[in-house]
């Protein structure tokens, strides 16, 4: 893992350790040095699940009935829950802004390395096999798909599920195992085509 | 030339038959821990692993990016359930311990490295699936029975996963601001608190029974097709 990578999650989860008035004040500076870092990460505020959970924090919270000590064009609102609604919206920004950016920023090679070292052994091994399996994956899925498409096809995958899939299965593997090695290239030929 | 292509064809079929065997026959089990017996090499297993962990990774990417795409609701609920199938055929032929982990581990790099946006959220989802998964076969053994615990509770986690997400990331107060939020709201409908938790709990149920019949199929699936690949051997 890139050590600015690690560095960044560990200061992230320090802010969101950090108590809610903190939170606010260095969460801020926060997100804005990681906007200058990689401007893409504003993505992360533009999901759809983190402005509906916001705007309830921000907006919805603060005015719920019986709790409000302030007021906004004659609706009474809690200036607590206010504060600890944005104290929660910065916190979750943070952390989703500290591991998207690590994760676009670690390298394939770093991250194996790290999952070996973890408790996986053999896994950069095992995860070059699977990119090794993809492309024949993707052509016996496709001809399911292409298969489906097909009344009978599709008579024969509603008639009997387990047997259709299973079937699938059974190719899928008979073709990964059978896949052969990747072939060597022959040496050049000696010079007037003498083998040796 | 021709010797060249007889010699390449003979390698191939000793390969074939190695392969198909260890498939079939697995290795070495301890019936008592149900995982390979010590000093037992797992080597073929992995790359079954390496399968499984390509199609679970091919499905996260190409099923949950279309599923997203069309805005399709519990698209989760979708993806867990043919992980639960993939991860119950993977136990079946790769039956060591750790296989599920490794497997979880494939589909988590895939869909981390395919470049399919903001995926850390699911590639914690696939991991965790999968730590479930495979606790739950070292603690029962590899048999049906387990295989229907370990799918309910995959996808009664995929379930709470949202909940627990939240949390971790906006912090733990917000368990209460939906719990205002419900009480609110119960308050406005005129409808009594403990229907709002039997909902919960019946939504949680419905999660629960179709993990099950996800794993009863991936059970059903992963036995017709060691039967097939045997017919084949035979």
């Amino acid at each position: 893992m890139k050590a600015r990578a690690v560095i960044l999650l560990a200061a992230a989860a320090c802010i969101a350790l950090l108590p809610r008035m903190w939170i606010v004040f260095i969460g801020v500076p926060a997100i804005a040095a990681l906007l200058l870092l990689d401007r893409s990460l504003l993505r992360v505020a533009r999901q759809k699940a983190f402005i509906v959970t916001a705007l309830m924090l921000i907006v919805f919270q603060p005015f719920l009935p019986g709790s409000g000590n302030a007021t906004f064009f004659d609706l009474r609102f809690s200036s607590a829950l206010l504060f600890s609604g944005l104290a929660m919206t910065v916190r979750a920004l943070v952390l989703m802004m500290a591991f998207s950016h690590a994760v676009k920023n670690i390298s394939p090679t770093s991250f194996l390395a790290t999952l070996e070292k973890r408790g996986l052994p053999d896994f950069g091994k095992t995860l070059a096999d699977a990119q090794d399996a993809m492309p024949h994956l993707r052509v016996a899925l496709l001809e399911q798909v292409s298969d489906l498409r097909t009344t009978r096809g599709r008579r024969k995958a509603l008639a009997s599920p387990v047997e259709w899939t299973a079937r699938i299965l059974a190719k899928l593997l008979r073709q990964s195992q059978l896949m052969p090695e990747p072939k060597q290239e022959h040496p050049p030929e000696p010079a007037g085509g003498q083998k040796p | 030339m021709s010797e060249f292509s007889s010699k390449d064809l003979q390698v191939n079929a000793d390969f074939r038959i190695s392969v198909h065997s260890s498939l079939l026959v697995c290795a070495p089990m301890d019936k008592n821990t149900h995982s390979l017996k010590p000093g037992v090499s797992v080597g073929p297993q992995v790359s079954t692993c390496a399968l499984f962990g390509a199609l679970w990774g091919i499905v996260e990417v190409v099923l949950g990016t279309a599923l997203h795409a069309v805005h399709v609701p519990f698209r989760g609920l979708i993806l867990s359930c043919v992980a639960t199938v993939i991860l119950v055929c993977t136990k079946e032929f790769a039956r060591y311990r750790g296989s599920l982990i490794t497997t979880g581990a494939v589909a988590m790099a895939i869909k981390g490295l395919s470049g399919t946006g903001l995926t850390f959220n699911v590639m914690l989802a696939i991991l965790l699936e999968s730590v479930i998964a495979e606790g739950t076969f070292s603690l029962l053994g590899i048999r049906r029975a387990s295989a229907l615990i370990a799918g309910s509770l995959v996808v009664l986690y995929t379930y709470l996963h949202g909940i627990l997400a939240q949390g971790v990331f906006f912090g733990f107060d917000i368990y209460s601001v939906y719990a205002r939020a419900v009480a609110v709201v119960i308050g406005t409908m005129k409808v009594d608190a403990s229907f709002v938790w039997r909902m919960l709990l019946l939504l949680a149920a419905c999660h629960s029974f179709l993990g099950l019949l996800a794993a009863w199929f991936g059970w059903n699936v992963a036995q017709r097709t060691r039967a097939l690949l045997q017919e084949e051997l035979s």
